[in-house]
């Protein structure tokens, strides 16, 4: 067995990582220099762009409207990150013990949203939270003795929270999926070492299960960072043609998706996109650190 | 040896898959370096093989013999039927020039969407689209020319026609597109909610008219005598536009914060103030919430647009024989009608034919049988005023059925009075129009977080700093 | 004693979880009991009130999906299998390797891979359309599968699902297969790959789900309605004159069923793996 092999312990990683550095070069670092690039430009016409400086990015500091979006996506991102991890850790570890009667029933009940395109739940949350007084969720709140609400013609915060009801109905289900994986690999003899020694459910659960989970609890966090804000679906769907009323449910991509599309201002979508990066970037640095992403655990 | 055998196996179905999905991916594979997959001879792993019928071809009419190859974008249903139909009648005309046509239908926001990286990148737009007029302009700035010009089609018979809609889509004096409607502002009158409270359609001239009858209505009824629109412009552009009001002048210099428009929504806020208006349910005209609302009379009137017909006969079947269309109430005797059309359609440059493709448009939409159609298959008035009072007009159909017969008398009333909004004066006319219809209207008549005045003082900043 | 408490808790459980499943199930349910109204007016007769009785219901709208366009909906329905199917195989080969690869090896450059992997993450690729339209217009992958699985097919967020998971499995058995004579990739294939298949099953369901369910890059990249993807081609019963709300609610319906299929078939591969349990500690 003296064969010299091409793929050696030395270069095996370079091989398994050949596919994302392909992909990466290809469909986002050269797409992400044209943005650039396009950034400090202004489609005038069709595709002929003007050299306009820092224009573009002088424009987003006064833009009232990105202010409102900025808010939105951060009270969105806060909003499914509280609500799907609390709700998806815990219903993962309900629906993971043994004394849980008909597990698998609710695990796929919860998880069957997850299976329906924004589109196909944009259908129903369009109309559940419409504006007449006898919607579904009128008539809930009315049984609850309160008034009939315009929920997404409001306020930004009614707004808020249609966004993250569509979009955790759609996802809590996923999270559960991937805390109940991580639980799994929780060895068994851990819990009954820790029962053993006389913890509580809740001892347990905090020294045994959330360490357990830690790794995926961290994805979970740092996917619905990123995906809360860079949503534009749930957005996209609520309100029709991104007719946003008054800012109420504009999301940063939301904005840079009409900017760019609806208005065809190539320039300062692309700026915004770049600084959109930028802050995502930092956010990143951040997460990596503190997370020590990609580290092994010791 | 089983692992090397599962190994063997994996990457080869790895292997096989890429291969199949590039061998089906296009007529003439680029990539076919090495012993190329034929799709019909499926290799192990063959569930992720693609059949080569990707690219096979659109809905298509009659494709006879060397019929000619158009495609047509729309985001109206209604309009690919109407094409259709041109399309047949065309080759009965013509037979040694036939067409076949392929129409895609797309979303609203997504036609643009794609209609726009399409006529980028050079490649992929269609011969013949249809085209909102609130995006219009986006497509008409600099010098590039992404449209054919259509006036060898449309001077010769532009004397029958309405020219503020002609002008629609003229830019640097070229007819870019062709609208299939006129778009007459009209005012829906509910009569039996008019008539509890006393008051006659007719009786209402003017704008101050409609306020007094408003107080009467909401009086003897509880009930407002108009709604209006936050989430959409038209209405207010409507109200605007009477009094010469619009977001441009001819010079494409932004006049959104005019005295005249601020006066506009000074008054549309007096009636929300009094209760005399209420904002439209659900945000628009459009919405289902707005249908549900108005069947049940919820409101004594509405202002939109002729074609809106359409909308009552469809979804408010309740209110057949109960709706009067009118003339809208004017400001003073110096009120004009703007008039916008809606969707025009444009032949693009990315058209092999542009010719023939031109011909073909001027016979489906400009031709008196065209127009007829307009009306009859479509339900929309046409741009033809020489044909509004013939009696193909007074033809009984569904909407003189839910109307009544006279309809395109009022229109004929107001002919005179009808005057060109400068859609292709800016290229910001889009983001204009979006202004209004996400921020303005709302903040000033919903939230009442900004006054008239400051709110159209904030947007001309906004479209100031997008220059 | 104990066994009570256990009932309290199982009766507490169970009725938070009926209250959880019925908020899952009630908006699938309407669509469903929905479609099968063939007078949609009927539904919203005053406005958005969402009230059905059965002497609306027929299957008129499941026929008129079958016949409308000659069936355009099915081949929309052909066109999300294939898709799915091709975005799924590929995009879980080539990211579960790579996620492999950055989880159990040290290297030179690990760490700006990683950064560039979380930050294909945080791109919002709405903005990425025009120039990703234009490479693939200069490839000829306009209007064909490849061109819409392609772009996005290794993705950050699959890889980053490999890595973390990858992080949890011990190197050891990498060193024992190392003395054993093992090649680097046979020890992924197959050692560390089948510790890895309940993350593997896991991926096979959200890869199927993003690809069935993707929306914006079908659309751009496929220009003629019978090429669109389900998801695309339903929001074509949109319009601004008037909703195809027949279509709308039977076709969504439909369009749902594979992908719950795949599911069902999943979610036993799912428990199997871990009842097999690749992983100990």
């Amino acid at each position: 067995m003296k064969k010299k092999r091409l793929i050696t312990q030395k270069t095996a990683p370079y091989f398994f990582c050949a596919p994302f550095l392909i992909s990466f070069f290809l469909f986002l670092l050269y797409p992400m220099i044209n943005m650039v690039y396009t950034s400090f430009h202004k489609l005038e016409g069709i595709s002929k762009y003007r050299y306009v400086g820092m224009a573009n990015y002088e424009r987003l500091m006064t833009d009232t409207h990105i202010k409102a979006a900025i808010c939105n996506s951060l009270g969105f991102t806060v909003g499914i990150i509280v609500v799907n991890v609390t709700l998806a850790l815990f219903l993962a570890v309900l629906l993971n013990q043994k004394l849980t009667p008909c597990r698998n029933a609710f695990r796929t009940a919860i998880y069957i949203p997850a299976l329906t395109s924004i589109i196909v739940a944009g259908i129903f949350f369009r109309l559940f939270f419409g504006s007449n007084t006898d919607t579904p969720l009128n008539t809930l709140m009315r049984f609850f003795g309160a008034g009939p609400k315009e929920w997404l013609y409001d306020t930004a915060l009614t707004g808020i929270v249609a966004l993250v009801f569509t979009s955790t109905w759609r996802w809590l289900g996923t999270n559960i999926l991937y805390f109940l994986s991580a639980l799994q690999t929780i060895p068994p003899e851990l819990y009954d070492a820790a029962y053993v020694d006389g913890a509580s459910a809740w001892q347990r659960f905090w020294h045994v299960t959330l360490p357990g989970v830690k790794p995926i609890l961290i994805f979970v966090v740092t996917i619905l960072t990123y995906g809360g804000l860079r949503m534009f679906g749930e957005s996209y769907v609520l309100w029709p043609g991104s007719k946003t009323p008054g800012d109420i449910g504009l999301t940063i991509v939301l904005y840079i998706y009409r900017t760019a599309f609806g208005q065809f201002d190539m320039g300062y979508a692309s700026a915004m996109s770049v600084a959109l990066f930028v802050f995502l970037m930092i956010l990143n640095a951040l997460y990596i650190k503190f997370f020590r992403i990609g580290k092994k655990e010791g | 040896m089983k692992r090397k055998m599962a190994a063997l196996l994996l990457s080869s179905i790895l292997a096989a898959s890429l291969l199949g999905g590039c061998g089906g991916t296009s007529s003439e594979p680029a990539a076919d370096d090495q012993a190329s997959v034929p799709s019909e001879e499926p290799v192990q792993a063959g569930k992720e093989e693609m059949p080569a019928e990707t690219q096979e071809d659109g809905e298509t009419t009659q494709a006879t013999g060397e019929a000619t190859q158009l495609t047509f974008w729309t985001y109206v249903e209604q309009h690919t039927e109407f094409m259709q139909d041109a399309v047949t009648v065309w080759n009965e005309k013509h037979p040694d020039e036939p067409i076949a046509l392929s129409t895609e239908t797309y979303p609203v926001d997504d036609m643009h969407s794609k209609l726009l990286i399409t006529l980028q990148s050079g490649d992929g737009a269609p011969d013949i689209v249809d085209v909102n007029v609130a995006r219009f302009s986006d497509f008409m700035q600099g010098d590039t020319e992404v449209f054919v010009p259509l006036n060898d089609i449309i001077e010769p018979e532009k004397e029958s026609f309405l020219e503020p809609v002609l002008d629609i889509y003229k830019y640097n004096g070229n007819y870019y597109g062709i609208e299939y409607h006129v778009g007459a502002p009209i005012m829906f009158y509910n009569t039996e909610i008019l008539d509890q409270a006393g008051v006659k359609a007719e009786d209402i001239v003017t704008w101050d008219d409609l306020h007094e009858a408003g107080k009467k209505v909401l009086e003897a009824t509880g009930k407002p005598i108009i709604t209006f629109e936050v989430n959409d412009s038209w209405s207010y552009y409507i109200m605007a536009g009477e009094k010469k009001g619009d977001y441009f002048d001819e010079n494409g210099n932004c006049i959104i914060n005019s005295k005249e428009n601020a006066e506009v929504l000074e008054f549309m806020l007096s009636m929300i103030e009094d209760g005399t208006a209420v904002t439209t349910p659900g945000g628009g005209f459009h919405t289902e919430e707005y249908y549900g609302y108005m069947s049940q009379g919820g409101a004594a009137s509405m202002l939109e647009c002729l074609w809106y017909m359409g909308r009552f006969t469809d979804y408010m079947p309740e209110l057949s024989g109960k709706i009067q269309v009118a003339a809208p109430p004017v400001w003073d005797e110096n009120s004009v009608y703007p008039v916008f059309g809606g969707t025009g359609t444009s032949v693009t440059t990315q058209c092999e034919h542009p010719d023939l493709a031109s011909r073909f448009l001027a016979e489906a939409k400009i031709s008196v049988e065209g127009a007829e159609k307009i009306w009859n298959v479509l339900g929309f008035d046409p741009l033809r005023w020489d044909i509004w009072e013939s009696d193909a007009m007074k033809a009984q159909n569904k909407y003189t059925d839910y109307f009544g017969s006279d309809i395109f008398d009022v229109v004929l009333g107001m002919k005179d009075q009808f005057h060109p909004s400068n859609i292709t004066a800016s290229p910001q006319f889009s983001l204009a129009n979006s202004l209004v219809a996400t921020d303005i209207m709302f903040r000033v008549l919903n939230e009442q977080s900004a006054t008239p005045q400051e709110a159209l003082d904030n947007a001309a900043a906004e479209i100031e700093s997008a220059q | 004693m104990k066994r009570t408490r256990n009932r309290m808790y199982q009766v507490c459980v169970v009725f938070f979880l009926l209250i959880m499943a019925v908020i899952c199930l009630a908006p699938f349910v309407y669509l469903v009991v929905t479609s099968f109204v063939t007078d949609m007016s009927l539904v919203f007769k005053n406005g958005i009130a969402l009230k059905i009785t059965p002497d609306m219901l027929g299957a008129g709208n499941y026929s008129m999906l079958r016949t409308d366009d000659n069936g355009l909906y099915f081949s929309w329905f052909k066109n999300s299998i294939l898709i799915t199917m091709l975005f799924t195989v590929m995009s879980i080969t080539l990211s579960s390797m790579v996620g492999y690869g950055v989880a159990m090896y040290d290297f030179k450059g690990k760490k700006i891979i990683l950064v560039m992997i979380l930050s294909t993450m945080m791109i919002p690729v709405e903005t990425l359309m025009i120039p990703l339209y234009n490479e693939m217009s200069q490839f000829n992958l306009l209007n064909s599968y490849l061109g819409v699985v392609l772009p996005f097919a290794v993705s950050g967020f699959t890889i980053y699902f490999f890595l973390q998971y990858g992080q949890s499995l011990s190197s050891e058995y990498m060193d024992a297969a190392r003395i054993d004579g093992c090649g680097e990739i046979r020890i992924f294939l197959n050692i560390m790959g089948p510790l890895m298949k309940p993350a593997f099953t896991s991926m096979i369901i959200l890869q199927a789900t993003t690809a069935w369910n993707d929306f914006l890059w079908p659309l751009i990249v496929m220009s003629k309605n019978v090429n669109f993807t389900l998801t695309v081609g339903l929001q074509t019963y949109l319009s601004p004159y008037g909703n195809n709300y027949n279509l709308l609610f039977a076709g969504a319906v439909v369009s749902v069923i594979p992908i719950m299929i795949l599911f069902f078939l999943c979610q036993k591969l799912f428990m199997e793996g871990m009842i097999m349990g690749g992983i100990k500690g």
